[in-house]
């Protein structure tokens, strides 16, 4: 290896993730509507914020807070099923926006709060018109897109055979694995067309999965904090089921690191189902959702599953290194830790992570109170790495600095 | 029962990185119908069209961010220099006669940019009130992706590329991340070709070297 790796560079070429490009943007979009003041604007500016602030200290007596978007009877938006026969459901929200739903379509919300709404749109075909410049930043998802919406109206469809973006008015940003260069922008009258993408889960259930007569477990559950949130009227009352093998969308949260919601689109032992067939660059990705959300049982699942299932893949000695670090970090088990780390390096992990793992290797037999074991890793860092950086830390364990037997 | 006073290793960064940095693509094909060039963004834009600002923005803002992120100090200065590059940006397109141009005018402007940010710094450094110098690294750009093997390759690089002055730096982002032509990373430091080959050579050399001691033994 002379010079980095492709994987490298590309990482390199995309150093921001979304929240920091939304905030990014809105600074600019303040700047750009500031105009300087002189000394008479500035005192009636003054004048009319001390107004404003006397407003609001108004509206916080009275507890006007904006919480999340809501339907016409009050509650919020959460899960929305059109009768699949009849005229559009169209529903009014509380911050300006509408919603229409042809017949037959599903849609769910995967969060709804002061800043932002994500909906999941299951299938069918829905007409959003987002209110302009309003608070909340609006996330559209189906089948492996997402939609970033600045305010605007447009329609999309997630079809059993393609995903359709079209846009009507104002703008909005087309991104996801499934689509071309990772992202693409859509002005008014353009539309985006993709495939389906198929999930490679046979359709066969699991053997953990329900019986047949038990009624399909909900694939898009609402967010956390609608959890106390009651069923809309007249509308579905609980997530509409999906009638597909898995639900869709996590492969394009989680490309977009929103890993809790991810997690929750995956719905109950979803990781631990689909690691069951999935392959390694999957397995790689519900470890991470799981890993990253917090639930590092189910990353283990699928991290293990690499490691015994692909032995052979290049890929399987950095699962093994990430999982030895799970191991010693969150899960406090550090026997478990040090083998992993063992079988990372003899799997043939990469040079670029060979010294920090036989260091962590010397940190993880000598937490677990094996101090023979820590001192052979320490040699055999010295031997590897006679001038690594991390030689001083390992030093205290080598054969001439300590007696035998003794901790450091 | 040995006992470490603290673990060998603090917890690092790469502890909230994903394993892999791109999703495999699923979908062979997508369109989209007519999608707008640069030059159509421009002359949008430039006639106040505030949507087509913001198409530019999400067109460019990686691009920006991967040449200031090695040059800022800090995730502050990062998206400091991304915001005025693109207000500056934006209160000057309508001088810009070749909307296809667009790519590399942003470029010159981020630059402009992180150098003012420089001699702020340095300006600074001399009054005692920051440290002088170059000692931002990529591994501090918010948000940089990759997993763990990733993560290890640019701490390399960054080091290989702390042993050269900024400007090649630059013309090493431009040219080997990005791809931009010799002629255009020229244009956009404001030196000439040859300069600009010196500098890459340098840099190069730096990568070349430190990659090539990183083999393991």
């Amino acid at each position: 290896m002379t010079e980095p790796s492709e994987r490298t560079l590309e990482a390199l070429r995309a150093p921001l993730k979304e929240v920091a490009i939304r905030k990014i943007w809105r600074g600019v979009d303040q700047r750009r509507n500031t105009r300087p003041l002189g000394w008479f604007g500035a005192l009636a500016w003054g004048l009319v914020g001390a107004a404003a602030s006397a407003g609001a200290i108004g509206a916080l007596q009275f507890g006007a807070g904006d919480g999340p978007v809501r339907m016409p009877n009050g509650e919020p938006l959460k899960a929305l099923q059109a009768p699949k026969e009849g005229a559009r459901l169209a529903i009014d929200l509380s911050d300006g926006s509408s919603i229409a739903l042809d017949p037959g379509t599903e849609i769910a919300t995967l969060t709804n709060g002061d800043k932002e709404v994500a909906i999941v749109v299951n299938r069918g075909h829905a007409t959003f018109d987002v209110r302009p410049n309003g608070p909340r930043r609006w996330i559209l998802t189906c089948d492996g897109v997402i939609v970033d919406v600045v305010g605007t109206r447009f329609e999309l469809e997630c079809g059993m055979d393609r995903t359709r973006v079209a846009v009507q008015r104002g703008l909005v940003h087309v991104r996801g694995p499934g689509v071309p260069g990772d992202s693409q922008d859509l002005g008014p009258a353009e539309t985006f067309l993709a495939p389906r993408v198929v999930d490679d889960v046979p359709p066969s259930a699991p053997p953990s999965a329900a019986p047949p007569s038990a009624a399909p477990a909900p694939r898009v559950p609402t967010s956390e904090s609608d959890a106390d949130a009651a069923a809309p009227v007249g509308l579905s009352a609980s997530p509409p089921a999906s009638t597909r093998a898995l639900p869709m969308g996590w492969r394009a949260l989680a490309a977009e690191r929103r890993y809790p919601e991810a997690y929750r689109s995956l719905g109950p032992r979803g990781i631990e189902e689909a690691a069951t067939s999935a392959d390694v660059a999957d397995l790689f990705a519900l470890a991470d959702v799981a890993r990253l959300s917090g639930h590092h049982a189910e990353a283990e699942l699928a991290l293990v599953a690499i490691v015994r299932r692909h032995p052979h893949d290049a890929r399987a000695s950095t699962a093994a290194f990430t999982l030895g670090r799970m191991y010693l970090g969150p899960m406090g088990r550090t026997r478990d830790g040090a083998q992993m780390l063992s079988r990372a390096l003899s799997l043939g992990l990469p040079a670029a992570l060979r010294e920090d793992a036989l260091v962590r290797l010397v940190e993880a037999y000598g937490r677990a109170g094996d101090v023979e074991e820590a001192r052979r890793a320490a040699e055999r860092y010295v031997r590897e790495y006679p001038t690594g950086r991390h030689r001083a830390t390992v030093s205290p364990w080598l054969a001439d600095a300590a007696e035998p037997g003794t901790a450091p | 029962m040995p006992s470490l006073p603290a673990p060998l290793l603090p917890d690092d960064r790469l502890g909230d990185m994903p394993s892999r940095t791109k999703q495999v693509a699923r979908v062979s094909s997508a369109t989209v119908d007519r999608a707008p060039t640069d030059a159509e963004l421009v002359r949008r834009a430039s006639s106040g069209e505030r949507w087509a600002e913001e198409a530019i923005y999400r067109r460019y803002v990686q691009y920006v961010a991967s040449i200031v992120g090695r040059e800022a100090r800090s995730s502050q200065d990062v998206g400091d220099v991304i915001q005025d590059t693109f207000v500056s940006a934006f209160e000057q397109i309508r001088s810009l006669r070749e909307g296809d141009a667009l790519r590399v005018w942003l470029a010159r402007i981020a630059v402009s940019r992180v150098r003012r940010l420089r001699r702020w710094r340095g300006l600074l450094g001399r009054l005692g009130v920051e440290p002088q110098g170059d000692c931002a690294d990529w591994a501090e750009v918010p948000d940089a992706r990759g997993g763990p093997d990733i993560q290890a390759e640019i701490a390399l690089l960054d080091r290989a590329l702390g042993a050269v002055p900024s400007d090649a730096r630059l013309a090493w982002t431009l040219h080997r991340v990005h791809g931009e032509s010799l002629e255009d990373v020229s244009k956009v430091l404001g030196c000439s070709l040859a300069t600009t080959k010196r500098r890459m050579a340098a840099a190069d050399a730096e990568v070349s070297r430190h990659f090539g001691q990183q083999e393991a033994p």
